[in-house]
């Protein structure tokens, strides 16, 4: 490619956005003005066609003086942007200040062979990518490479370092990925999705079972049953709703993180991953601004550990994810730091909040449930008292074994070169941030922690969001000022 | 090297008493309208949330807000101290300040009062209430600062 020429999308994206305005926003459109007006579609087919015809031929006017707007082209160290009809917005980005280079395929763009390049600067106002470009994938290819300063033949790098700095997760320890990160929530969302389906499009199909349903949920004839049968139907509920969420959190993180591969090259890491949509993401190591060991429950259980980064530019948008290595175990996890992340060398010991902040912990955790549950009250009194008060109380002893675990979890560590901070309960949390990457540091002390002598202490590094708080909770008074202090002395 | 922290200015307490004002008359609207639309029940507890708010941000927190606010600029940070039940000290490294902002509301501008915000890449601290001359005296001052820092590093290079 000559570096001055002027270069725009691929001619797909045209197609691609008229088809997509067509079914994304005329035909929702037309059904709820047919609703509204309540006309029989029958009878003028023939007028929804022209208004069709009439809406698509505006949208490819449109789509294509919108293609002919956006260019781009890289010169002198730069790349420009230049897009919109009316409001044209024009952007230069100095290609050393570039953060993260992505390229996204999805399914219908792997068919074509197309792929989305996306171009961020640390700039974390904005959530979406500075710059998006729809290529042919050998030019985002080219194009990515010149922009992260490495030499194009990517295959040779691979060779070369094939066994230490290049890491594939096999298709087990995805299940087990997928098993470890079951969200309890979510199936109710499913069932809620489901249910609701059921009743919108196929309830005249099943009538009699639902109405079936809706006799044994009604809680004036579940008096009618007998004790047995009623505890068989709760523990079948409970079964079903295991299945399902478990099912529903493998296929995702199957879908989502199949053939999850990362390396290293020279400052380079690479990440690649994606079953339908693959995405291909690239950032410099030096852009890093942390580095997180995130532990869910049950992984907590099992002794496992995902490794998770911040990068402005990965993982800020939706169904994106902060992951540098979905799963491991704790040698693995030195290896991997060790290999590629080898700033952020293993912390074997962190210290430990005092003994004496346990109850600190669990206190302001039963406090704030205890909130709730007044909150809740005025709510539910009414209805029902004896499953106002189960819940209840299993929100609250909830909440207090989340205070538990981060009391356990809690801790701190600093050498002259890394400060780590561990919280979290449930869901622990180690983020390990080099002392240059801290932007800013806070130590909080409450009323209550000042006759204890203990306090809170926070950093904020760069990141997708702005303004988010590292925060470990109760640390001694004493050490938390020496690490303040130490913090911003170099 | 200046190593004073000083407080904000004196008519901060003003300020703070206006601004516990406007937000005590805001939930009195509302409180208002749920007695006389949704419930009495509902409409006396948010009377109630009213009468405390006007007591602690008109009366009493102002007084001990003021107390507790220090800031100070220093060669290489800035270090923040305010904060009444929690007890808030920030540190900001003046090397990762990205940019400064002075910024004035309708009653500030009456009592000639303004704010300094300061933005790091990863958030944004403020210094609150200061007179406008002092807040550009430390706008100038950290610029100051920064560019002393740069040519220096230059000059290393």
């Amino acid at each position: 490619m000559k570096e001055n020429k002027v270069e725009r999308n691929h001619f797909f994206t045209v197609i691609y956005n008229i088809i997509n305005s067509y079914f994304r926003i005329f035909i929702p459109m037309l059904m709820l003005f047919i609703f509204k007006a309540e006309i029989r579609v029958s009878e003028h087919i023939i007028k929804i066609f022209i208004v069709s015809i009439i809406f698509l031929i505006f949208s490819a006017l449109t789509n294509i003086l919108k293609w002919k707007k956006t260019i781009y082209y890289i010169y002198e160290g730069k790349i420009y942007s230049k897009k919109g009809i009316f409001f044209i917005k024009e952007k230069e980005i100095q290609i050393s200040n570039i953060y993260s280079v992505d390229l996204e395929q999805k399914f219908i763009n792997r068919m074509l062979n197309i792929a989305k390049i996306k171009i961020d600067t640390g700039n974390s106002s904005e959530n979406e990518a500075e710059i998006e470009l729809f290529l042919k994938l050998h030019e985002a290819k080219s194009i990515k490479n010149k922009l992260t300063g490495k030499v194009c033949n990517e295959e040779l790098n691979k060779k070369e370092n094939l066994k230490e700095n290049y890491y594939k997760l096999d298709k087990k320890s995805l299940i087990l990925y997928g098993l470890t990160k079951v969200k309890f929530g979510i199936g109710f969302v499913v069932i809620l999705t489901v249910y609701n389906f059921i009743d919108d499009y196929l309830s005249f199909i099943l009538k009699d079972e639902l109405l079936k349903i809706n006799d044994i949920v009604n809680s004036s004839t579940i008096r009618n049953y007998s004790f047995d049968t009623l505890i068989k139907g709760i523990l079948l509920f409970l079964i079903l709703y295991l299945i399902i969420i478990i099912l529903f959190s493998v296929i995702k993180s199957f879908i989502k993180l199949y053939d999850y591969s990362i390396s290293r090259s020279d400052s380079n890491i690479n990440i690649k991953y994606g079953l339908f949509d693959v995405k291909n993401y690239s950032f410099d190591v030096e852009k890093i601004s942390g580095v997180f060991i995130t532990q869910t429950f049950i992984q907590q259980i099992l002794n496992l550990k995902t490794i998770e980064v911040e990068v402005v530019g990965y993982g800020n948008e939706k169904n994106e994810v902060k992951v540098l290595y979905p799963l491991v175990n704790e040698n693995k996890m030195n290896e991997i730091l060790s290999n590629i992340l080898y700033d952020y060398y293993k912390v074997n010991k962190v210290n430990k909040v005092q003994n004496s902040t346990k109850f600190r912990f669990i206190r302001v955790r039963f406090i704030v449930g205890l909130i709730i549950q007044i909150i809740l009250f005025f709510v539910f009194y009414k209805f029902n008292l004896v499953i106002y008060s189960s819940v209840g109380l299993l929100i609250i002893l909830y909440m207090c074994l989340d205070g538990y675990f981060e009391y356990r979890n809690s801790g701190y560590y600093l050498n002259d070169k890394l400060i780590v901070l561990q919280y979290g309960g449930f869901k622990k949390r180690r983020a390990m941030v080099l002392l240059n990457k801290v932007e800013s540091a806070m130590l909080n002390q409450s009323v209550f922690q000042k006759n204890k002598k203990l306090n809170d202490l926070g950093i904020v590094i760069q990141g997708n969001s702005f303004g988010k708080e590292i925060k470990t909770k109760n640390l001694n008074e004493k050490d938390g000022l020496i690490i303040f202090n130490k913090l911003f002395s170099n | 090297m200046d190593l004073k922290f000083k407080n904000i200015d004196k008519k901060a307490i003003l300020l703070w008493r206006i601004n516990g004002l406007i937000l005590t008359l805001i939930l009195g609207v509302i409180s208002l309208l749920i007695y006389k639309i949704f419930s009495v029940f509902w409409g006396n507890i948010g009377f109630g949330i009213m009468g405390i708010t006007g007591i602690l941000c008109v009366i009493i927190h102002p007084f001990f807000e003021y107390k507790q606010w220090k800031y100070g600029i220093f060669e290489d940070k800035i270090e923040i101290l305010h904060g009444i039940y929690f007890n808030k000290h920030i540190i900001v490294p003046i090397s990762k300040i990205q940019y400064l902002n002075i910024s004035q509301g309708p009653i500030q501008k009456k009592l000639n009062l303004s704010s300094v915000q300061i933005f790091t890449a990863g958030n944004e601290v403020e210094i609150e209430a200061i007179s406008y001359v002092e807040s550009k005296k430390i706008v100038n001052l950290i610029n100051d600062v920064i560019n002393n820092n740069e040519v220096a590093e230059n000059e290393r290079e």
